[in-house]
């Protein structure tokens, strides 16, 4: 009797386990599916860079080409000029666009931290109508083309959006919460210079911040096309995504105006880059995010969860 | 007198902080220069803008281009019509992927699988608009689009993606979804760490279900912030993304009824070099618009919650 007492509850317990573990599975189940959902259209790009030519011309993009093959990789590791060069450019204008931006905004946000700095009322006011108003695309192109003269200047790429509103604000509420007020006027009191502060002992409490923003800034530099876009139309000045995107404006134009020709001489003809190729040309592109995301990717949400908590 | 105590006050307290004025000093040039000034190139809004003349060289027009935009009301309509519906389309389906997925990663935060899903689902933020572009076109394109070869292998008939208006709505909005539903639910996830543990046991206790516990705890917990970010997204609803509207329609003018939005039709009209002035018309009357939200959004905000003002 009270044996099988004991067994009934050990029974139950065990049928409540399972059932909670199943519905928890179903929910993983879900998830994962959501997640390869997500993953899915990255891969196609995989799977095409490493099929044949033949096998996408034949059946179309797909996730189980006829034949695999390291052609169109190859094509890209020869690495014509000008995407040497426009890898160079991507590379730089990464690099110091988001070593800038950190720069020249932690010593801002610093600044427009101090409570006891009375010029800061009129600094706040003048970062935050940013928000309010701005003259858009077409007014930083009219300005930036006639006045600074940076049409096919490669300095166009880190200028315009070196300091925002958005990473300032950001900055100085990490500030005025990280940093105790305590801790400069002591510095002030042992005879620091306010630049001193800032760079001894202010910086070093502010690293993770500066790495969220630098981040966001490098990987936003990286994709960034408009710019590229509007700004560089000479030969020599390329991003990657500028590559990309004239690689598809050669294809659209010639599918345009060709009556003639097949498909193929026209890509051999003009040197355009076969399907495969051309994914190979993108894998080559996304390849140094996808890499650097799993190392970086707590930085990346960090950026967004820092800024939604306003000072 | 006492006005000109208060002035002095700041000029000296300006002058002792002589470090913090010099580290505030590049990163408001950079703002007057890139956020300012271009404002100011706004003015062609009221100029008959001339390549050749430049900005300062072109004649004042008055209100001619604003007249020109009336006249051709078919576009102006159709462009603020296309990006308003849009942006109310993006935003609900936007916001609820977001939460429901917020949701689902939470229910299984306690085990590192939801959480490396979570890890995937963000990464197609940080795919350029590009790749993006490049990804569609495999998946849509006439020949060897992916979706084209599967309806042939079931015998539908194919459809041309790129010439049919109708679709693009739902391929836009599935667009947008793909690439912002994890990193959008990053916020919301941290909202719902934020939730009392013991909330959830009390419930327990109280034989509440699963579905219960979301309906009568999570969701009400992040009814606030849903309903904050929606308002602060309020002030962008004359804005849209010219990764989606430019590039991933490849900037078709067939499209265009269903497609394009102000800042895809400014982009348009910057890149091929139509008449500037009343495309500055157009971005004057955007920026005024946006302002005008952005205020009264942040009114709103601030009468409901003081915390997440932004200003």
């Amino acid at each position: 009797m009270l044996c099988s007492n004991i067994q009934t509850s050990a029974s139950v317990k065990n049928k409540k386990i399972k059932r909670v573990t199943f519905s928890q599975l179903l929910l993983r189940m879900f998830i994962g599916i959501v997640a390869l959902i997500c993953v899915l259209p990255v891969v196609l790009i995989v799977i095409v860079a490493f099929s044949s030519e033949s096998s996408v011309a034949e059946i179309g993009f797909s996730y189980i080409p006829k034949e695999w093959s390291f052609e169109a990789c190859r094509y890209v590791l020869k690495f014509s000029d000008q995407l040497i060069r426009a890898y160079g450019i991507t590379i730089w204008e990464t690099v110091f666009g988001s070593l800038l931006t950190v720069f020249i905004t932690s010593m801002f946000a610093y600044v427009l931290s101090r409570r006891d700095f009375k010029l800061n009322k009129y600094l706040t006011k003048f970062v935050i109508f940013t928000t309010l108003f701005s003259g858009g695309m077409l007014g930083s192109y009219l300005i930036n083309t006639n006045i600074y003269g940076l049409k096919n200047n490669l300095l166009v790429l880190i200028l315009p959006h070196c300091v925002t509103a958005w990473n300032t604000v950001v900055m100085r509420t990490f500030v005025r919460s990280n940093v105790p007020q305590a801790l400069i006027e002591s510095a002030e009191i042992d005879g620091a210079g306010e630049i001193y502060t800032f760079f001894k002992i202010v910086m070093p409490i502010m690293v993770p911040v500066m790495a969220s923003i630098g981040f966001m800034s490098a990987v936003s530099h990286w994709n960034e096309w408009q710019t590229a876009y509007l700004y560089l139309d000479s030969e020599n000045y390329s991003t990657l995504q500028l590559v990309l995107i004239k690689i598809e404006k050669d294809i659209d134009f010639l599918r345009k105006n060709s009556g003639t020709l097949s498909t193929e001489d026209i890509l051999a003809l003009k040197d355009i880059p076969s399907e495969s190729a051309r994914m190979a040309i993108l894998l080559f592109s996304i390849a140094p995010i996808m890499i650097a995301y799993p190392f970086f990717q707590k930085y990346f949400i960090k950026g967004i969860t820092v800024g939604s908590v306003k000072g | 007198m006492g006005r000109q105590l208060k002035r002095d006050s700041l000029i000296s307290n300006t002058c002792k902080h002589k470090g913090l004025l010099m580290m505030a000093i590049p990163g408001f040039a950079m703002m007057l220069l890139f956020s300012y000034m271009p404002m100011v190139g706004l003015l062609a809004a009221f100029k008959e803008y001339d390549y050749t003349l430049g900005l300062l060289g072109s004649e004042w027009c008055g209100f001619e281009n604003f007249r020109l935009l009336l006249e051709s009301k078919d576009i102006t309509i159709r462009i603020v019509r296309n990006t308003v519906l849009y942006w109310c389309l993006l935003t609900t389906v936007g916001t609820i992927m977001n939460v429901g997925i917020a949701i689902l990663i939470y229910e299984c935060t306690a085990n590192k699988f939801g959480k490396y899903s979570h890890m995937i689902m963000i990464f197609p933020t940080f795919v350029s608009w590009i790749s993006v572009s490049y990804i569609a076109k495999a998946f849509l394109n006439d020949g060897n689009g992916m979706i084209n070869n599967i309806l042939s292998t079931f015998g539908m008939t194919e459809i041309s993606w790129y010439l049919t208006p109708k679709f693009w709505p739902i391929i836009l909005l599935v667009v947008h979804v793909w690439k912002n539903c994890g990193y959008g639910s990053v916020i919301y996830l941290s909202a719902l760490a934020g939730i009392d543990p013991s909330l959830f046991e009390a419930a327990e206790i109280d034989g509440a279900s699963k579905p219960q516990k979301i309906r009568f705890i999570t969701l009400p917990m992040l009814k606030s912030m849903v309903s904050i970010n929606i308002l602060l997204a309020l002030g962008g609803i004359m804005h849209s993304n010219t990764g989606l509207f430019y590039q991933v329609t490849r900037n078709t003018g067939i499209l265009y009824s269903t497609t394009q939005t102000i800042d895809a039709y400014v982009m348009n009209a910057l890149s091929s070099g139509s008449d500037l002035g009343s495309t500055a018309a157009v971005t004057l009357f955007q920026s005024v618009i946006g302002c005008i939200m952005v205020v009264s959004v942040n009114w709103l905000v601030r009468r409901k919650d003081e915390d997440n003002a932004l200003f």
